[in-house]
């Protein structure tokens, strides 16, 4: 008689349970998991665990540090115990369980955004999935708008603002449309000079004239003499290119919208330009500075030089402005070129990260941060051979580059 | 007017997003390799800042954002 004993049976996955002070969590596990993806999917931070696994033979418990092992190759152990290196409850901030909000009125949603009540009388906290329609985060927009400019903006100024064509540029528009019982005005600027800034120029003419805002499109050539580029030069793109391989544009291009809002600003004779860098925008150039040393830079209002730069949606997340002019947003996204340099990438990743796990807590740091920058602001100097304000010394070699990139006189 | 390198390259970047990649690994593996301990603790604690653009752009154009958003 030949028997034949399966003994897949016996060869069960080991739980997976965490440790904390608070009690023991059984985690759930899927087929080829390794215990960091376990830790992962679970968001419990591998770094501040110690993993301990119980003999299935002898019930000893070894120390067994083991997240990129399979799990289901652990079959000599009943269990592996995710010990918790601090007393903190790990799971208080979990997304297991949130209360959905529908938009007002049941109208159709444009978005949806996670807001958490940090409460600390109870030491909980408490999630909402809010859907918001675009209405709702019209109203989002324009109220936190008129709130920076009234804080930050003389009533009758006047303020030049970039304006893109994509669903920013709507939003703040409209958020500066709202502003009741305190005057405001505005002039837009649109530069071109790379493809995707050109294809926004219909666009923003449409903004403008439904705004009622007066428009100037800088054409590429005098985009050129903001940098003392000979108009016969190479285009922007090509000679960026050839200087800054691999680099983002963008860092040009702020520069340029910069110089653009500032050259019109000085025609209107006065010292307020606006863009429109949000909330994650901010967080994530604050996050770059404090981690390399530098003071967090000004804002919501920023004075360089001559003239205040002024964020009226800092404290607004791109995810409800995208919400504001949904078409706008996804014809952005659309003409979008991919960004390369590792640092946006890693200041922005972080960036989102944090705010995706904690929503609760980006505005009280962007706050915090505010509140920092303005007690003691960064100072901007004239560098004559740029002939424009920057902060820091610029070292020889990316000097060098520069004004070849713009083709000055070495 | 961009060259017909740089034009052929910055088109496929734009059509990037309308494509499938494989930006998530399908084979989920760890590997096994050899560095040292010591060159571990100097990428951890004495690893140079990382610029916000890889040329470290962003000490001249910078003052309206380091990070570049527009």
């Amino acid at each position: 008689m030949s028997s034949s004993i399966d003994y897949r049976h016996f060869q069960t996955r080991p739980g997976i349970s965490v440790v904390t002070a608070h009690g023991r969590q059984r985690l759930r596990t899927e087929e080829n998991d390794r215990l960091i993806d376990v830790l992962k999917r679970n968001d419990v931070p591998w770094s501040a665990v110690s993993t301990f696994a119980v003999s299935k033979s002898t019930g000893a418990v070894t120390l067994f540090p083991c997240l990129a092992a399979s799990i289901s190759s652990l079959q000599e152990f009943s269990e592996i115990l995710v010990y918790f290196n601090r007393n903190v409850n790990p799971f208080t901030f979990s997304f297991d369980v949130f209360k959905t909000i529908e938009t007002a009125d049941a109208v159709a949603e444009a978005t949806e955004y996670f807001y958490q009540r940090l409460d600390n009388s109870r030491s909980g906290s408490e999630l909402f999935l809010k859907k918001l329609s675009s209405e709702e985060c019209r109203s989002v927009i324009a109220e936190r708008v008129e709130e920076t400019v009234k804080e930050t903006l003389p009533a009758g100024a006047a303020m030049v603002i970039g304006v893109s064509g994509g669903g920013d540029s709507n939003s703040l528009l409209h958020g500066l449309s709202r502003i009741r019982n305190h005057s405001v005005a505005v002039h837009g600027v649109i530069i071109k000079g790379i493809p995707e800034w050109d294809l926004g120029v219909p666009r923003a003419r449409e903004l403008c004239d439904f705004y009622g805002v007066e428009l100037t499109v800088v054409e590429e050539h005098e985009v050129k003499d903001l940098l003392k580029m000979p108009r016969n030069s190479p285009s922007l793109t090509d000679s960026f290119e050839r200087e800054f391989k691999g680099d983002d544009w963008e860092f040009l291009g702020t520069l340029l919208i910069r110089l653009a809002l500032s050259r019109r600003a000085r025609e209107l004779n006065t010292p307020y330009i606006c863009t429109g860098l949000n909330l994650e925008d901010l967080l994530c150039e604050s996050i770059f500075r404090i981690s390399t040393g530098l003071k967090p830079a000004s804002f919501p209002s920023r004075n360089i030089g001559d003239m205040t730069l002024l964020f009226p949606l800092w404290l607004c997340p791109k995810k409800i402005i995208d919400g504001c002019f949904p078409k706008f947003s996804l014809d952005n996204y659309d003409t979008r070129y991919p960004c390369f340099s590792l640092g946006r990438n890693l200041y922005y990743s972080v960036i989102y990260s944090m705010q995706s796990q904690f929503p609760g807590f980006s505005e009280q740091m962007a706050r915090g941060l505010s509140k920092l920058s303005l007690s003691d602001p960064v100072t901007y100097r004239f560098d004559e051979q740029l002939g424009f304000h920057v902060e820091r010394f610029v070292p020889f070699p990316l000097l060098h580059k520069f004004r070849k990139m713009i083709g000055a006189r070495q | 007017m961009l060259t017909a390198k740089v034009q052929g390259v910055q088109a496929d970047n734009y059509a990037l997003k309308g494509e499938y990649v494989e930006l998530i690994s399908e084979n989920r593996s760890s590997a096994v390799t050899s560095v040292s301990l010591a060159e571990l603790e100097q990428i951890r604690t004495k690893g140079a800042p990382i610029p916000a653009s890889k040329h470290g752009l962003e000490t001249i154009c910078g003052a309206s954002c380091d990070t570049a958003a527009i």
